[in-house]
């Protein structure tokens, strides 16, 4: 597997050749700096770059608009005073206050996600922000009756740092310092982000019910989006205390906040290259805007307004440089842009012969005992209950608001039946939330399709492997085996699921944004992403919508497949009763949110019940 | 029919994105007509009763009322030409109250006098609206709220009348009772253009009908033609049992 | 530490404390209802925009701010050496009537310029938009007008009898009682407004259910314009009010006092404008109450702590309702 960075690829003899040359370059730069002045700036630069790539965590990576992040900056600017300083007169050595201030920093990410958990966009910013407010008013006010923060002054004259018996005093040996931790954080922020953490948060930014539905488990990653971003945060506000020697209120206020999401911004939410240059870029332009004064804030805040409006993406964008590959839509083999909504099904082209009957003496893997969905008054589901057995392919058709995408929901853990129980091979897990259902062992598709747009096809179908692994940040990051085993196996089953669909979701494909791929082909990784969780049930919500009657016909084959030669157990939501009659063991329809029939494929469909649910009744 | 139809397709195509979701689609309604366009799920109804005001554009093809082409104009635009709806789920203003509603569905009228009689003549026609006229919206029962809904959109006055899928989310027995409303508002001179999915209903009271199945009509034939045409079950559930 | 910590947090701690809080309790209401109105001013504005178009104008602060601004503006313009150019009345009138001109007008530009483009666009865009035109504003004022506060020379406006008086034990200041009627005046007739004509209901309608409107005709782009020009001229009235009241004005006030409208329109109910004026009226006399019990420097921490409870426990307020939603 050649280590990929940015979109290219590159071997293990470049990549060495890159890692010389940048650090032959942090070495020669700083005697490069004119006069003390910019030497300094090139060590703030480095500080942002940290900065900025923490915030890259939780908004870039996992989309939280964290307004709260240049708080933790301060959290950990603070804890070095207090660590290494008069002011309390305690007087620990750097390389342990470094590694604690970040954790404990982190402690309070912790906390902040844990309260936050519920809100979503706007709200999630706007408390945040609040809680910035009540940080800068602490840091103002708590200087009576004890002297904790310093008050507006703040607090300085720290003890000089020491590593390792090396003194670090001037400004050439911050930049060493500062710069080499800021190489630490890039690293670090590449091998998270190409890990089952970077996935799961950036399902979650694209769409956290698919996440969770997929496996990801969103409330831990969420805490894990805020802690993560705190523990860079602490440890670029102690860097920065003892940088500057001082720490007081102004510097971690809500300007500071702007400064570094414009940072994040325009460089590409998400993308590490982006963002790093986006901080070297708005570090070092304001130096040459310096006569300009207001203005500064002011090109903030238009920047923020322009890209919005022109490039939220950002210079860099944000699934990383965009090969010519990516761009190119997809053409299916005639080279006309496929995505017909052609639907018109012949009977006599269905020539696969169906599999007889269904088999008695399977034993029962899925049971619905007098399930109910009361939404305030409507009830969606009614009283529902169907037992599905093992290889089996149960349909469930029924006309529109009939209940089959709700019943779908409370199986898979959306939200939990107002009575009923739902069972899985005799286990009740009613109530269970979607990550823990799926890993279970049940998996789904959406009606409305749910991919992770901006992702890849290939990382699509890894975010399944998210709950079939256990890797945690420290393995991440240090490349420990474990680590290394789970990104191979992960790679291994989601390329196995995607090559099930042939030439269409591989090769080339693996790296293409599921964004560009057609419609048919978007629905087939819809499957084979839920297929990738490992999961024994399928249950496909409408998997052939929109297809063409080409298509359709090989999605028929395909989901029968699932059951003969893989030995899959599906449930299937499907309108167009021919696929339902060739796939099917049985069917069961739903109206009105109960079962008005179920039986053989023949059974239901000359059921005159079924008949009139669909075409309607007559009037009296 | 005689005279000018009030609606007329011709060949509309429409596209969702890069996605086409009409074929092709041909169609007229003529003065005092009630017909109902059916089809199954994913047939593209709903959105060729969009087309027609004008919150989708067609790509090719026109679309004219009374003669006049209306596609491509901006909706405020085709509704003041005398276009009305009741859209699926019926969309009454929840907060408002069941005056303000109907006002509402006279929004573009200058005429304020007229307005007002022709607001005391639904509520003559229906005496439930008239005991709940403060009420806000979302206090109403369904079948309260579909004659509200009809209301609002007759108080437009309008050339043709556009209904998007009348029976959805009601029970069996409001739906009776929605189809015979409709059955009376046409008798009473309103054109109208039903789109549903309840083929056997919307056909007891329809004059003619379209069937749709995946963008494009497959047939179009009297209501009573339509009604014991074998084709129809074939459209709906696919294939013979 | 511990007496300290309790002289921290009753810094009036006595003998007879309860009568001091009894005591305070009538000025605390009348400057509770002072402030309330101004909060329900500017969260008006919140609510509306949230309403019609789902999404918090960030830069709502700015244009108060604003307002404080022009009012100044204005007041400079009319006082001469001796003493106002017109009568006090006509001096407070044009003042309001022009700072709600300029920054309805306003309020239409951010609308226009920032936000219209970017109707379709995912919440997060938008949002960052606002905070953008937030950051924008503040900047440019800062940088037009400096940093230091400009004053309001109220005391050539007001004739020395009528500036204070006591009522009991109550003082009341002819600014308070000023700016509580005009705040009163402004939103009697806004609600006038949305509940009888037709340009208000139809207001609501759009706020209500934005395409069934533009079923009926309605043009939801004039609809948008017209409730941000209402809403920021609210936001504008409350600027010029609290210059006149506090006789200052900087480049920084709009940060807090948009957090605290903010926090008014949650706590009613986003999107609903009654529940603005509410949770206005309620955090005013929330925070006026709070005075007693806190050093007056941590008294913001009140509206940030109601805030953040309010979204965590019951983001759709007092007034509002519980949207589910849908899967």
């Amino acid at each position: 597997m050649r280590p990929e960075i940015a979109g290219i690829a590159w071997s293990q003899r470049q990549k060495a050749m890159g890692f010389v040359l940048i650090g032959i370059t942090l070495v020669i730069v700083p005697h490069l700096m004119p006069n003390n002045y910019w030497l300094r700036i090139y060590g703030m630069t480095g500080i942002y770059v940290m900065l900025a790539l923490g915030l890259n965590v939780v908004a870039g990576f996992a989309g939280l608009l964290d307004l709260a992040y240049v708080a933790f900056f301060g959290i950990g600017g603070y804890l070095f005073a207090f660590f290494s300083s008069h002011h309390f007169d305690i007087h620990l050595p750097f390389p342990l206050v470094l590694p604690l201030s970040a954790l404990v920093t982190m402690g309070f990410g912790f906390a902040l996600g844990a309260v936050s958990l519920r809100l979503k966009g706007d709200y999630l910013a706007i408390v945040t922000l609040a809680f910035a407010q009540i940080f800068k008013l602490l840091l103002f006010n708590l200087d009576r009756p004890v002297n904790i923060t310093g008050g507006v002054n703040g607090i300085f004259n720290f003890d000089p740092i020491e590593i390792f018996g090396f003194k670090i005093v001037s400004p050439i040996a911050y930049s060493y310092l500062i710069w080499f931790l800021a190489l630490v954080v890039i690293i670090g922020s590449f091998r998270i982000k190409r890990s089952r953490f970077g996935r799961g948060w950036e399902a979650i930014r694209e769409d956290e019910l698919a996440a969770e539905a997929m496996g990801v488990n969103t409330t831990r990653m969420k805490l894990w989006a805020f802690a993560g971003g705190a523990f860079i945060a602490g440890a670029s506000g102690t860097l920065f205390a003892s940088f500057q020697d001082s720490v007081f209120p102004n510097s971690f206020d809500f300007q500071q906040l702007v400064v570094i999401y414009c940072m994040v911004i325009l460089g590409g939410m998400g993308n590490i290259v982006g963002v790093t240059l986006g901080a070297i870029l708005l570090s070092i332009l304001p130096e040459f805007l310096r006569e300009y004064g207001a203005y500064r804030m002011m090109f903030y805040g238009l920047i923020l307004i322009v890209l919005m409006a022109l490039r939220p993406q950002g210079l860099l964008g944000e699934i990383g440089f965009l090969t010519k590959k990516m761009k190119r839509p997809d053409k299916d083999e005639t080279g006309v842009l496929k995505a017909s909504t052609d639907l018109y099904y012949d009977v006599d082209s269905m020539k696969a012969p169906r599999k007889a009957g269904y088999s008695i003496d399977r034993r029962p893997i899925l049971e619905l005992n007098n399930v109910t969905m009361n939404f305030g008054g409507l009830v969606a589901v009614d009283h529902l209950s169907l037992t599905l057995r093992e290889r089996e392919i149960l349909s469930v058709i029924g006309p529109n608001g009939a209940g089959k995408t709700t019943a779908f929901n409370l199986i898979s853990g959306i939200y939990p039946p107002t009575s009923g129980k739902v069972l899985f091979e005799g286990t009740n897990i009613t109530g269970l939330k979607p990550h823990q259902v799926v890993e279970i062992g049940i998996a789904r598709t959406f009606q409305n399709l749910r991919l992770f747009n901006k992702m890849s096809v290939l990382d699509n179908a890894k975010v399944s492997q998210f709950c079939r692994t256990k890797s945690g940040p420290l393995s991440i990051l240090l490349r420990l085996p474990r680590h290394r085993t789970e990104e191979r196996e992960t790679e291994k089953v989601a390329k196995e699921m995607l090559s099930l669909f042939g030439a269409r979701l591989t090769g080339y494909r693996f790296d293409q944004g599921a964004m560009f791929l057609s419609y048919a082909n978007r629905r087939r990784l819809e499957i084979a992403r839920a297929m990738s969780t490992n999961a024994k049930l399928l249950m496909l919500d409408e998997p052939s919508a929109g297809m063409n009657p080409q298509e359709t016909v090989e999605i028929t084959e395909f989901i029968k497949a699932l059951r003969d030669i893989y030995g899959y157990t599906i449930l299937v939501i499907e309108h167009k009763l021919n696929v339902v009659k060739t796939i099917s063991d049985r069917v069961i329809a739903l109206d009105y949110g109960r079962k008005i029939a179920e039986g053989s494929y023949e059974e239901v469909a000359s059921n005159k019940q079924v008949i009139e649910a669909y075409l309607g009744r007559k009037k009296n | 029919m005689d005279g000018t139809p009030i609606l007329q397709m011709e060949k509309v195509d429409t596209y969702y994105g890069s996605i086409q979701v009409l074929y092709g689609i041909n169609v007229e309604i003529g003065q005092g007509e009630l017909v109902c366009l059916l089809g199954g799920n994913a047939s593209g109804k709903s959105t060729l009763l969009k087309t027609i005001l004008g919150v989708c554009r067609p790509k090719r093809g026109t679309v004219k009322l009374e003669g006049e082409r209306i596609d491509g104009k901006p909706i405020k635009s085709i509704v003041s030409k005398g276009v009305a709806i009741v859209p699926e789920n019926r969309r009454i203003f929840p907060r408002l109250t069941v005056l303000e509603n109907m006002e509402m569905g006279a929004y573009l009228r200058t005429d304020k006098d007229q307005v007002q009689r022709d607001i005391d003549e639904m509520l003559t026609l229906f005496p439930r609206l008239k005991e709940r006229l403060h009420n806000p919206g979302i206090t109403l029962s369904g079948g309260e709220q579909q004659m509200l809904a009809m209301a609002r959109a007759l108080l437009s006055k309008p050339k043709i009348l556009l209904m998007d899928e009348p029976s959805m989310g009601l029970s069996p027995a409001l739906v009776d009772q929605q189809f015979e409303l409709i059955q009376n508002v046409n008798r009473q001179g309103t054109t109208i253009f039903v789109v549903e999915q309840n083929a056997n209903m919307a056909l007891s009271v329809a004059d003619r009908g379209y069937v749709l199945q995946t963008g494009s009509i497959v047939l179009a034939d009297t209501a009573q033609n339509l009604l014991h045409n074998e084709m129809m079950q074939k459209a709906y559930l696919g294939g013979s049992t | 530490m511990i007496h300290g910590i309790r002289t921290f947090l009753y810094p009036a701690c006595s003998g007879n404390d309860m009568d001091f809080y009894l005591q305070q309790l009538p000025q605390q209401l009348v400057n509770g209802l002072t402030l309330g109105g101004v909060y329900a001013l500017i969260a008006i504005g919140y609510t509306m925009v949230y309403g019609i178009l789902s999404m918090l104008n960030f830069a709502h602060g700015e244009i108060y701010m604003i307002g404080g601004f022009v009012g100044w503006w204005v007041l400079h313009l009319l006082i001469g050496e001796s003493g106002p150019v017109l009568h006090v009345s006509l001096v407070i009138s044009l003042m309001l009537i022009i700072a709600m001109g300029m920054t309805g007008l306003l309020g239409i530009a951010v609308e226009r310029f920032a936000y219209r483009p970017l109707r379709k666009a995912p919440r997060m865009n938008l949002l960052l938009s606002a905070l953008g035109v937030s950051i924008f504003l503040q900047n440019l004022v800062l940088h037009h007008q400096g940093a230091k506060a400009r004053f309001f020379l109220v005391s050539s406006l007001i004739p020395e009898s009528l500036r204070l008086f006591q009522v009991g034990e109550v003082v009341f200041s002819f600014m308070r009682i000023l700016v509580i009627v005009v705040a009163f005046l402004l939103m009697t007739g806004l609600t006038f407004m949305i509940k009888r004509t037709k340009v208000g209901k139809a207001m609501r309608a759009t706020a209500q259910d934005i395409e069934a409107a533009s079923f009926m005709g309605i043009d939801v782009d004039r609809m948008i314009v017209f409730v941000f020009l209402i809403g920021s001229a609210l936001g504008g009235a409350a600027g010029t009010l609290v210059g006149l009241l506090f006789t200052q004005v900087d480049y920084y006030v709009g940060f807090q006092a948009g957090l605290k409208g903010f926090t008014a329109a949650v706590l009613g109910g986003i999107g609903n404008i009654y529940g603005a004026m509410f949770g206005g009226i309620l955090l005013g006399l929330l925070e006026s109450i709070a005075t007693t019990f806190f050093p007056a420097t941590y008294k913001d921490v009140v509206a940030f702590v109601v805030l953040i409870l309010v979204l965590i426990f019951r983001p759709w307020g007092l007034m509002g309702e519980k949207v589910p939603e849908k899967v």
